[in-house]
């Protein structure tokens, strides 16, 4: 199958690029990275950044003596600066067939996923590519480093880490063509992830979560361990999230578990509250490791739900620094 | 339950059905492609319990809601339904009997009414009522045993047809009640009868014993006929001879009886013999002021042969009691047999009773013989239809049962005292010798007494009238023993001046013979009467009358069984030809086991090749169409059963079809429907108002 033709611009809508413009994606964590850039860096260095002050140590270099401080206290101290680097963003898309799950027509102007082009709707592989496409805009704008993990049952694509110029079109060339299919093995894609990160870095989860959680809980601790940082998104369909059916039903799993037959309105309650539950589940795992959990309804635009996400981190971010 | 329009029920019944077959057949899933059942999963386990319990009920509300809607709609009866619940059986009792026949203003007959209304009110009735038909007309019995198949009990009561016999409520009921041990369920039992006072007879109770039986069950009468049609009944019909020395001329006394209103009327009343000819034919006027009849008329018959006599009336409002039968004896000379001892004797002084009676009655052609009264249990004399007993005192037991056999066939018995003894041991027991109410004492009472002046009428002597006041007046009497009757059934024939009995009469129990006890020996010793005119018409014609009097048949009514003694000891009971009845069989008493159902002239043919014409008659009480008030029938059947009147019962005094559907039941019905509906709409979520919060689902 030749790979369909690729308009990158089709990828990121005008008014995302508006709706992100005014943010930055800021690291909650100390990075290292290998250039400067806006994240603190645990080197200290001569940036603008003040870190501390320390007492002057004979035959150093007058050049960061604080002249101020000697004339008020008439003792000789080194100013002291932190570091900026750059921040190493990987994202990690679920593929699996859940993923294609839609109720709403494609967007016009929208590149297309395999996904959503064989159905010609709006999956939430497609509103994952684009959240991710986003993402790495915003990264790439602000000179970070960004890679792509697209996984389902294994990881499926991987676009390296980089900040260079050709690394977005990359990306959005491994989301428009990867096959969405099979099972969502998020643990072993975290794993598998974790075990080629070398140093500190930001992990970008989009995935549907529509699987256990004991073995994801496991995963995320690695990953707190390992000193990342992450960004749960979970993306579900409007008729997922309201389930607004009726009549009876026979429900045929994507993901080749048990058809269920039953009446929708009768088993309404009980799913919307078996889904808030997961949600619950979900989210006291990502509070427990100080990790974002961001919900997204893949009806709605991509740029709220980012910039709100933003704004929240760099709110905290901003607490975190006057504490 | 009963519905007024019983297919709307059945159409709600199948349209219950529909949702179980949408529930199991008919339901097919919209298929929907779903991300990931996981979470459809985890909400499924936590309700699957909840849910099954949800769903059958929620099934069971749908069949109710739709199934009472329909109900409702289709009218139901509280009355019947209360009455189906309480009753599983439906016996319909039929008044069959005689006054059944009754015309009616309408020209039909009470029966075609009654009929006419069961039919109506069976084909109302639910079709899973268990229903059976029980005639009244003796001999009463199941028509139709209890069965789901209306349409074969239809067709038997319309088969049915009123019989000329008496009707018989007890053994009626007794067959419609539950028998004793019986699975005591509840039966409604219907009585169907016009309620005339011959379906009625409220001067024998109803079988008690019923009462014992009859828990469980209703009793429903539908209301006596309370008018009175005009009726003539032929009451009575009887024979004597004009005089008492003419055989062949008879006098027919008629008595008729007019029921209901007085009518100016002129009815005829008609004579046939054996033959069907018309003999004599006599015209009635009627008045506003007669509501009795009686007359005689003369006939002529032959006096040689057993005849027939039919006596008819113009069909009134009663046809079944327009005739009465009779029959007319042979006119043979009397075989007379005394039993006393021979006597040589020629002194007009010492001769013996026996004599005496001999001489008074060999001259009226008579055949006469005499034999030993000792010798009678040891050669009884066949072939004699009259004794006189002259000396008792020589009869032994087996002679006296005999003897009692004798008057009990149909014999006449004349006993007088034995002269030749002092005390007559045998008067003591006579009573239960010869089974007669009639008693004595064994001293005789000595004196002279004269007869009564005036002296009875009735008895064997009545042909002799004023006479024997005459002849009875110079007679002496010197010696007698004392008589006394011990019921009305015994009679005096000729009184003392005492007024004491001194001659009696009487048939003995469950008999047609006639036994007449003389309290004087006819001795010179013992009266003067052996030489008084009065000797020889007194026996002559107390052979001759006691004879008609013997002979004359028991009464024989159709529904009940005949005994008509040894003579028809295992002889045939043969029905008039045109009544296409069969032949009764009659056993060594000459007794039948089945009843006599149709009235007329019956032939006796007895094992010698006799034939005997028997009247049978309709009983005049069993034909009665007077009315009865509703209390006079509420209070005779009350020791059994309390009854209620059909409308009381159920307010449906035609039919239950005609019953306004009750408006209670239908709108509770309905609210109950409602409330199904509701409730299902609140189980399936449908329309619910309380819909929780959560249920709007999760916002991203």
């Amino acid at each position: 199958m030749s790979a369909p033709q690729l308009r990158a611009e089709a990828y990121l809508a005008p008014e995302t690029l508006a709706q992100l413009s005014s943010f930055e994606l800021r690291a909650r964590m100390v990075v290292e990275g290998i250039s400067s850039g806006m994240h603190a860096s645990p080197n200290q260095g001569m940036a603008v950044e003040f870190a501390e002050h320390r007492p002057y140590t004979p035959g150093e270099s007058l050049r960061h003596l604080d002249w101020k401080m000697f004339g008020r206290s008439d003792k000789l101290y080194i100013k002291r600066y932190q570091q900026e680097t750059s921040l190493d963003v990987v994202i990690l898309v679920d593929s699996s067939n859940s993923m294609r799950f839609s109720t709403l027509g494609t967007k016009s102007g929208w590149g297309g996923t395999d996904a959503g082009r064989q159905t010609n709707q709006w999956t939430k592989f497609d509103c994952a590519a684009a959240i991710t496409v986003a993402l790495a805009h915003l990264c790439l704008q602000q000179r970070d480093r960004v890679g792509l993990h697209i996984f389902s049952q294994d990881t499926k694509a991987i676009v390296k880490r980089s900040g260079s110029r050709g690394q977005w079109k990359s990306m959005v060339q491994a989301l428009a063509t990867v096959p969405v299919q099979g099972t969502a093995n998020l643990p072993r894609a975290i794993e598998q992830l974790i075990a080629g990160l070398g140093h500190r870095c930001l992990i970008f989860v989009l995935s549907d979560f529509l699987y256990p959680l004991d073995n994801v809980r496991d995963a995320i601790a690695k990953v707190k361990f390992k000193g990342h940082d992450m960004v749960l998104a979970r993306i579900l369909d409007r008729s997922e999230l309201q389930f607004k059916l009726t009549g009876l039903r026979r429900f045929e799993d994507m993901e080749g578990m048990e058809d269920v037959v039953t009446e929708a309105e009768s088993v309404r309650t009980p799913y919307l509250n078996a889904l808030q539950q997961h949600d619950d589940e979900l989210e006291k795992i990502t509070k427990s490791f100080a990790f974002d959990l961001c919900r997204i309804d893949s009806h709605d635009s991509v740029g709220p739900p980012i910039t709100h996400l933003l704004s929240r981190r760099e709110t905290r971010s901003k607490q975190g620094a006057r504490r | 339950m009963i519905f007024s329009n019983p297919y709307l029920a059945s159409a709600a019944l199948a349209a219950a059905g529909i949702p179980i077959v949408l529930h199991f057949f008919l339901r097919k899933p919209q298929i929907t492609a779903w991300g990931s059942n996981f979470i459809l999963r985890m909400a499924l386990d936590k309700i699957q319990r909840r849910r099954k319990m949800e769903k059958w009920v929620l099934l069971l509300l749908r069949v109710l809601a739709i199934g009472l809607v329909g109900f409702a709609a289709a009218g139901p009866f509280a009355n019947a339904w209360m009455q189906e619940t309480l009753t599983n059986e439906r016996w319909i009792i039929i008044d069959n009997g005689a006054t059944s026949a009754e015309i009616r203003p309408d020209t039909k007959t009470t029966l075609e009414r009654l009929k006419k209304e069961i039919v109506d009110s069976i084909v109302a009735s639910n079709t899973s009522n268990r229903i059976a038909v029980v005639l009244a007309a003796v001999p009463a019995r199941v028509l139709v045993e209890p069965t789901t198949n209306h349409e074969a009990v239809i067709q038997a009561i319309q088969r049915v047809l009123s019989q000329e016999v008496a009707c018989d409520f007890s053994s009626a009921l007794g067959l419609a009640f539950p028998k004793n041990g019986e699975k005591n369920t509840p039966r409604r039992v219907e009585m169907w009868s016009g309620f005339r006072r011959g379906s009625v007879n409220l001067e024998i109770p109803l079988d008690m014993q019923l009462a014992s039986r009859a828990e469980n069950v209703s009793l429903i009468a539908i209301k006596p006929l309370v008018d009175q049609p005009t009726n003539f009944v032929l009451n009575k019909c009887t024979l004597s001879r004009i005089s008492a020395n003419d055989d062949n001329n008879r006098q027919v006394k008629v008595d008729i009886r007019r029921e209901g209103d007085p009518l100016q009327k002129t009815i005829e009343i008609s004579f046939q013999n054996t033959q069907g000819e018309l003999i004599n034919k006599s015209e009635v006027s009627w008045n506003e002021n007669i509501n009795q009849r009686e007359f005689d008329i003369d006939i002529q018959i032959d006096t040689n042969a057993n005849q027939a006599l039919v006596a008819s009336l113009d069909t009134d409002a009663q046809p079944l009691d327009n005739k009465l039968f009779n029959s007319l004896g042979a006119t043979e000379a009397p075989k007379v047999t005394i039993l006393g001892r021979k006597s040589i004797e020629q002194d007009i002084e010492n001769l013996t009773a026996s004599s005496w009676i001999l001489r008074a009655i060999q001259s009226t052609g008579m055949s006469v013989r005499e034999i030993d009264a000792e010798t009678i249990s040891i050669r009884p004399p066949l072939a004699t239809d009259t004794i006189i007993l002259t000396r008792p005192d020589l009869v032994d037991q087996p002679g006296w049962s005999w003897l009692q056999n004798f008057a009990r066939d149909g014999g006449l018995l004349i006993i007088t005292p034995a002269s030749e003894v002092q005390e007559q041991q045998w008067a003591a027991d006579i009573e239960r010798l010869l089974n007669i109410p009639i008693r004595s004492q064994t001293k005789t009472i000595q004196g002279d007494f004269r007869l009564a002046s005036k002296q009875p009428r009735d008895g064997p002597l009545s042909l002799l009238g004023a006479e024997l006041d005459a002849l009875a007046e110079p007679v002496h009497i010197y010696k007698h023993i004392p008589l006394e009757t011990t019921n009305a059934a015994a009679r005096s024939i000729i009184e003392l001046q005492n007024g004491k009995p001194f001659m009696c009469w009487a048939k003995p129990k469950d008999g047609l013979g006639i036994v007449a006890i003389l309290g004087v020996s006819p001795v010179l010793s013992w009266s003067d009467l052996p030489v008084k005119p009065l000797m020889v018409p007194l026996f002559q014609e107390l052979v001759r009358g006691g004879r008609m009097l013997a002979t004359q048949q028991q009464d024989i009514y159709t529904g009940s069984t005949v005994s008509l003694g040894s003579i028809a000891s295992g002889g045939l009971f043969v029905p008039p030809k045109q009544s296409g009845a069969t032949a009764i069989e009659l056993d060594s008493n000459g007794k039948s086991d089945s009843r006599i159902l149709i009235p007329g002239i019956w032939t006796l043919e007895t094992k010698n090749a006799m034939q005997i014409l028997i009247p049978v008659n309709i009983q005049n009480s069993a034909a009665s169409i007077n009315p009865i008030s509703e209390n006079a029938v509420r209070v005779w059947f009350e020791p059994v059963q309390s009854i209620q009147f059909m409308d009381e019962a159920n307010e449906t005094s035609k039919s239950l079809s005609q019953t306004a559907p009750d408006p209670w039941l239908t709108q509770s019905i309905f609210i109950f429907a409602l409330l199904c509906a509701i409730m299902e709409s609140i189980l399936s979520r449908n329309g619910s108002p309380r819909t929780p919060i959560q249920n709007t689902g999760l916002t991203a």
